[in-house]
């Protein structure tokens, strides 16, 4: 089985400041992969070296067997990897449909097009249609996106990065500030919309990841210091001392 | 999936209705408008305003459907003119017959051609960046002006005549009613275009970039590439009114593409509304008329152009077609009736002090700026002197009533229309 996607050595430095030092990280194809980590470990910035939204210092980023390390965001999407944001990210003043409608022009082919109206392309209606559906947004199709509650906002998010057509999707704590009733929508959701892509996700709910991960990495302090399934990672000592256990005792 | 298809076809419908009408009042408007305003005067203003409209609306692909501000939209009016002026000239010089009603299409082109290279350089990031390489671009081009006197002409300007090229489509192009058919044939043309425009998938993606343009990056797409198309559509258009406008007048200044013109066009089109197709055009004309006719009667008329522009940006950001919207949806709600009272004090309080405010402006002119002229003067039809106490006193009373009543009056606007709104919850 190929990898979807291979980190090797992958660093960042800000300054004389290293916050990913020399990851190493596979992503099977059609797997659903969690990124866990403490506060600061460099998730975040991990996702944005991914995506394209800043360079890595140094190290490769190989999607599909091509390095991608460096290249445009929107260059990324085109080879398929698409990501949706932690803090919510949508166009705020444009409808809900008119969101989901900027995201799938590219993948139908339809680009900068100018000379043809929007509403005259049958694919896109079609294909905005079916997200509507998917992610339970058709009642709110024509309100902005401004106007959404917070869990349709995040479902939006969501749709913006499958809409593109992408098969790896990087998914940046997709639950982060949901109540547990929210999140248990939110998870079916996610399960229900990727159906068949490959995921990488950071979450922070042990529940959720646990429940829906087949892999789960561990970055601390800018290194991964396991890979598994969650019973490898439950039961590791070092993922033990350096995680799961600030987090019981965050919980507690 | 049956569904998708009727609501595609349901949205066809409306829209086709949505578009017919304002099509055929614009047309009919076009019509009639020589009609009821016949004299020369009026042709002359009308023409002034119609190359405005086009000028501001091009402007619009810009600021509202991009969110770009650009300081330097005046450069492509003034570059189209020049454009347009030679062109005639050339034609003139090598005796070709081209049709006079035509020549915006070179001005036209030329600009969009000009405007892809400036686009090039000035989309790489929006805002502020955006605004200050368009600034510095527009700087750029006039300081050009005076290195190539043949080009712009020196202080002024070229001129051609636009008998020169012959009659064509029937018209001589002599009366100015001529120029106004041209005129507003070329307005339909760019307000259909325009408005196409921003009904197409490259409009929508300018919306997207004016919302989040990173976002847009993240879906596939160079938010450069979507910044720099609107430049030069933008840059186009203002080329067609700037070879209008020189048809219009026979001359083209190197004021024509200068910073004043930039200025007026930013004005015009967030004064009328950025957020409504044809708000631009409402600001055109409403700054048009008032660049006409109150400079005529006031020698203010500049500071109420900046104390209208301050009004909007402060109080009614979507500018004059989004009060005019507003104002219609308050009128058909139910909530009207109770409110008019209270409304109808804050028109009066409302006027009372922009009534105060333009006597104490008037007269702050005459005692200073216009001293010569003596000091009697008639404001507002009040026989007022700029010597006297009294005079004065009547302008700050009457605005410090009028502000000092508006507050509690939009107090209790503020309180009927929650307790409308609550009463319609409760329901």
């Amino acid at each position: 089985m190929t990898d979807a996607l291979e980190l090797r050595d992958l660093r960042k430095s800000f300054g004389p400041v290293d916050i990913i030092r020399g990851v190493n990280l596979s992503v099977k194809k059609g797997e659903r992969h969690a990124l866990i980590g403490p506060n600061g470990a460099g998730k975040s910035t991990l996702f944005h070296l991914i995506s394209g939204r800043i360079t890595p210092t140094s190290g490769q980023i190989l999607f599909e067997g091509q390095n991608i390390a460096g290249q445009e965001p929107a260059q990324i999407v085109r080879a398929g990897l698409s990501r949706s944001f932690q803090i919510t990210n949508i166009f705020p003043q444009m409808t809900v449909l008119e969101n989901l409608r900027c995201a799938v022009l590219w993948k139908l082919g339809h680009r900068y097009t100018f000379w043809k109206r929007t509403l005259g392309l049958v694919d896109v209606a079609e294909d905005c249609e079916r997200l509507l559906h998917e992610l339970g947004l058709t009642h709110r199709r024509n309100d902005t996106a401004d106007s959404l509650t917070y869990p349709e906002q995040r479902a939006l998010e969501l749709g913006l990065a499958v809409a593109s057509g992408a098969h790896t999707l990087l998914l940046d704590e997709p639950m982060a500030g949901m109540s547990h009733s929210e999140t248990e929508a939110a998870l079916r959701l996610i399960m229900r919309v990727t159906e068949g892509r490959t995921l990488l996700m950071v979450e922070h709910d042990m529940g959720v990841i646990f429940e829906m991960a087949d892999r789960i990495s561990v970055l601390v302090y800018g290194q991964i210091i396991a890979t598994g399934t969650p019973e490898e990672i439950r039961a590791n000592p070092a993922v033990q001392e350096a995680y799961l256990g600030t987090a019981k005792e965050e919980a507690a | 999936m049956t569904f998708p298809m009727t609501d595609t076809k349901l949205a066809d419908r409306s829209a086709a209705l949505s578009v017919a009408m304002p099509v055929l009042t614009v047309a009919v408007v076009l019509i009639l408008l020589p009609n009821l305003f016949g004299s020369n005067a009026m042709i002359s203003t009308l023409n002034y305003l119609g190359t405005m409209a086009i000028f501001a609306l091009s402007y619009n692909v810009l600021l509202g459907q991009t969110g770009l501000l650009s300081l330097g939209h005046g450069t492509f009016f003034g570059l189209g003119g020049f454009i347009a002026t030679h062109a005639v000239l050339r034609f003139v010089e090598a005796d070709i017959a081209f049709p006079l009603a035509l020549i915006p299409l070179i001005g036209g082109v030329g600009s969009f051609a000009l405007g892809s290279v400036g686009g090039w350089l000035a989309s790489g990031r929006g805002g502020m960046p955006f605004a200050m390489i368009t600034l510095g671009l527009a700087e750029l081009v006039a300081a050009a002006a005076t290195l190539f006197p043949s080009i712009y002409g020196s202080e002024e300007g070229v001129s051609m005549d636009r008998m020169d090229l012959g009659s064509s489509f029937g018209l001589s192009y002599g009366p100015n009613v001529d120029i106004y058919w041209v005129i507003a044939v070329w307005f339909a043309i760019c307000a259909g275009l325009l408005f196409f425009l921003s009904r197409t998938p490259l409009g929508l993606l300018q919306n997207a970039v004016r919302d989040n343009a990173e976002r847009v990056e993240f879906l596939g797409f160079s938010a450069r590439r979507v910044r720099m198309s609107a430049y030069a559509i933008a840059a186009g258009i203002a080329g067609v009114a700037g070879s209008l406008a020189a048809l219009n007048v026979e001359i083209t200044t190197v004021h024509a593409l200068g910073a004043s013109t930039s200025t007026l066009v930013l004005l015009m089109t967030y004064i009328g509304g950025t957020r409504h197709f044809f708000g631009p055009v409402l600001g055109a004309i409403v700054i048009g008329l008032m660049k006409i006719w109150l400079s005529d009667i006031s020698p203010a008329w500049m500071m109420y152009f900046g104390l209208m522009f301050i009004f909007v940006v402060m109080v009614a950001p979507g500018g004059l077609a989004g009060i005019l919207a507003n104002g219609r949806a308050l009128v058909r709600s139910a909530g009207f009736a109770p409110q008019s009272p209270i409304l109808a004090g804050i028109a009066i309080a409302g006027g009372l002090s922009v009534a105060g405010l333009i006597i104490v402006i008037e007269l702050a002119y005459r005692a200073g700026l216009d001293a010569a002229k003596g000091a009697e003067i008639s404001v507002l039809g009040l026989p007022l002197n700029a010597e006297s106490g009294l005079s004065w006193a009547t302008g700050g009373v009457m605005l410090i009533i009028g502000v000092i009543a508006l507050r509690p009056l939009l107090d209790r606007l503020d309180g009927k229309r929650h307790a409308i709104a609550q009463a319609g919850g409760a329901k």
